[in-house]
């Protein structure tokens, strides 16, 4: 997986993955986001260029939405392709999740 | 001056310092250097003008002094030759009148010590030793060939100021003695000065000068100086014979400049500072040299010695230390150039060594506890050695393989009625200790909501509420749980982000895919809805964790759903004319095996849970 594209303005992130999110890869994106979740309250995760998410990077999405909700912002998820929004549907996550078509 | 900081290496700051160090030592080697020769330069040089300005001094006098004896010892020999001169007035008169332009008087003295005659007829007649300066010549009168004295006044007139010397007469008869006036004195060595000192110098531009009383020079190595008045007089002593040393600019050069007072004489020597500089010159530019080329070596090799002996052990025990650090603990320092270097890698190796002992003391402790929470975990499981059966309504097996000893996964069955079973397959996101715990209070969770009567849906829907509290969503768990009728095999179930069972028995094994819903503890609410279908008497549903399907094979491919399917078809194709004892058991156990097969050397990775139940009623 590769992460490009980290934008900061105020309050709100913006990062885009690329590739594969698997056991391997979450911990990259969870130090990342660990990093940012101290100055900014929104973030944004571009996914139109990630091919695949496994459960570890599921239950990344899921602590970080309830975190950021907890704290006053929100986590968005934008753009999956049809086979992570099927994964989203599959696990019932798609009605819990802010996910940007 | 530099900024040494954790960013610096230690060779860097300490070539930098020595570096300043040398330079300092090189600055103040050099500006004592410079100093004690400009010093030494400084003594030299008025040495030289002071013995040169002696000299000229001397010199003169010695020309004046020789040149007066000759005229005595001259006339005495003349005197002695004619001795009737020694009565004629008339003829020293005439003598004086003829050499008047050095002297002034001649006076001839007998045996007695009295004036019998003179160029000057009121001294005919005087005794000689009746005054202090006169009565200094009777030594010729007791045997001393010539006698002269500094210019003085006489005896007869303290007033008039003369020189006189005296030569005596070889028969014992008497002397001669003759008076030079001071007018002609100071003329004649005004006349010696200026030839004394013409182009004579010292070294190669310094110069002499020679000035009156008045500051006015009369004699002087370059004549153009010659009557020019020294307006700067405080280089110029006070008392005759002290020499006066001093630094001006004098004949248009910055000189170095003694002076000493002689006969009422100035005589000034100058020498340029600039020429005394040329002195010490090259032994300045040798000595700074070889200051330079002694202090760079020294640089070098300290900085050579420094780093062969101390930067690179750091740099060697920093990248054993980094291996160590990256968990490399069979890394061994050896750097052994020293005895500090030895005892620290001994240090170091003993630090590691104890650190291995310990994580092995720590492992073997965890392993023991890890290995007892397993059998807490399995004991908290249902009793599932052999293949459960009820009174022919079901029959069920269930085994659980963990992949960290203690694993997150875990299954649960039990009767709410007589008619109604409840089957659980739930995944933990996590492993270990902490999914264990988190298992353990799902579970319980469950089975007391389930305890309580409610409908799956509404349990579910509380069961995830409670694993939230206290946990926010940190933790949760992926659950399949159905409530089976026993009597009319309708299966009422839940699933909240778990793997598809599979549903086999009477046609071939299919995935039963309704609604997938949110795992339980992720989300504060959610609302669970009921599903159902209807076991038909003889058909099975098979529960299993993604331990199965997502199993790693040794081509890097995954277990997958379809080779689950086969398995599961084969091994019912083999029961299908025999009789259904242990059928549940070997389903399981031959879909384990078969994920082991599957997976060969790979080391499993995530817990195996695996559930088959068989509905029997009216079979």
């Amino acid at each position: 997986m590769l992460m490009s594209d980290v934008k900061v303005e105020g309050k709100e992130a913006t990062l885009k993955l690329e590739g594969k999110l698997d056991a391997t890869t979450a911990p990259q994106l969870k130090e990342k986001l660990e990093e940012l979740t101290g100055d900014v309250t929104d973030i944004n995760i571009d996914m139109s260029d990630l091919a695949y998410t496994s459960s570890a990077g599921l239950r990344l999405f899921l602590q970080y939405h309830n975190l950021l909700l907890k704290a006053g912002g929100k986590l968005t998820l934008m753009y999956p392709n049809d086979m992570i929004m099927e994964i989203f549907e599959d696990t019932g996550m798609a009605d819990s999740l802010n996910i940007v078509r | 001056m530099f900024k040494d900081d954790k960013n610096t290496k230690v060779g860097t700051i300490i070539t930098r310092w020595l570096f300043i160090v040398i330079f300092l030592a090189l600055l103040v080697s050099l500006v004592s250097i410079i100093f004690v020769q400009t010093v030494y330069q400084r003594m030299y040089a008025m040495d030289l003008i002071a013995e040169g300005v002696d000299d000229v001094s001397i010199d003169i006098d010695e020309t004046f002094s020789n040149v007066l004896r000759d005229y005595t010892l001259g006339f005495a020999d003349m005197i002695e030759d004619n001795r009737n001169y020694i009565t004629d007035e008339s003829w020293l008169v005439d003598l004086v009148d003829m050499n008047s332009d050095f002297l002034s008087e001649i006076n001839i003295v007998d045996r007695q010590g009295f004036i019998v005659n003179s160029s000057i007829p009121e001294y005919i007649g005087w005794d000689m030793s009746s005054g202090e300066q006169s009565g200094e010549f009777m030594c010729l009168l007791d045997g001393a060939d010539y006698y002269e004295q500094e210019l003085r006044g006489n005896s007869y007139d303290e007033n008039i100021e003369m020189v006189y010397a005296g030569a005596a007469f070889s028969d014992g008869s008497g002397f001669l003695e003759i008076g030079i006036s001071k007018k002609n004195y100071e003329d004649y060595l005004t006349a010696c000065m200026s030839d004394a000192v013409r182009n004579r110098r010292i070294g190669i531009n310094g110069l002499y000068a020679i000035a009156d009383k008045d500051y006015r020079i009369i004699g002087s190595t370059d004549d153009k100086f010659n009557g020019y008045i020294i307006e700067r007089t405080e280089i110029l002593p006070d008392k005759d014979q002290e020499p006066k040393y001093s630094r001006v600019r004098m004949f248009d050069k910055d000189c170095y400049v003694v002076s000493i007072m002689r006969n009422n004489y100035y005589y000034i020597g100058g020498f340029p500072v600039s020429e005394a500089g040329r002195f010490g010159r090259l032994d300045k530019i040798l000595i700074i040299s070889m200051n330079i080329l002694m202090l760079l070596c020294i640089f070098i090799i300290l900085s050579r010695l420094l780093n062969r002996h101390v930067v690179k052990g750091i740099e060697e025990i920093n990248a054993s230390l980094s291996k160590i650090t990256h968990g490399d603990l069979e890394e061994k320092a050896d750097v052994k150039n020293s005895i500090e270097f030895a005892e620290l890698s001994d240090g170091i190796n003993s630090t590691v060594d104890r650190l291995k002992q310990m994580i092995a003391e720590a492992d073997a402790r965890i392993d023991e506890e890890l290995a007892m929470a397993n059998s807490i975990q399995q004991a908290s499981l249902p009793d599932c050695t052999d293949e459960y059966r009820d009174n022919d309504a079901f029959s069920l097996y269930a085994s659980m393989e963990t992949a960290k000893t203690v694993g997150g996964d875990f299954f649960d069955f039990y009767k709410l009625s007589d008619h109604l079973l409840v089957v659980t397959m739930a995944d933990v996101s996590d492993k270990g200790i902490p999914a264990a715990m988190f298992m353990m209070r799902a579970k319980a969770v469950l089975k007391r909501l389930a305890e309580e009567g409610r409908s799956v849906e509404d349990m579910a829907s509380a069961a995830n509420s409670e694993l939230w509290e206290n946990n926010e969503g940190s933790m949760f768990v992926t659950v399949w749980i159905g409530f089976i009728d026993l009597d009319t095999g309708r299966v009422q179930y839940v699933h909240a982000g778990h793997t598809c069972p599979v549903l086999f028995g009477i046609d071939g094994p299919v995935f039963v895919k309704q609604k997938r819903q949110l795992m339980m503890g992720a989300m504060p609410e959610v609302n669970y809805q009921g599903q159902e279908f209807t076991l038909r008497p003889g058909e099975s549903l098979f529960l299993y964790t993604d331990g199965v399907t997502e199993a790693e094979g040794e081509g890097d491919e995954l277990y997958g759903n379809d080779r689950l399917l086969s398995v599961i078809a084969a091994k019912h194709e083999a029961y299908r004319n025999s009789s259904r004892k242990d059928y549940c058991k070997d389903i399981c156990c031959s879909v384990t095996a078969d994920v082991h097969a599957f997976s060969g050397e790979i080391p499993q990775s995530d817990d195996i849970t695996v559930l088959c139940v068989r509905y029997n009623k009216g079979k």
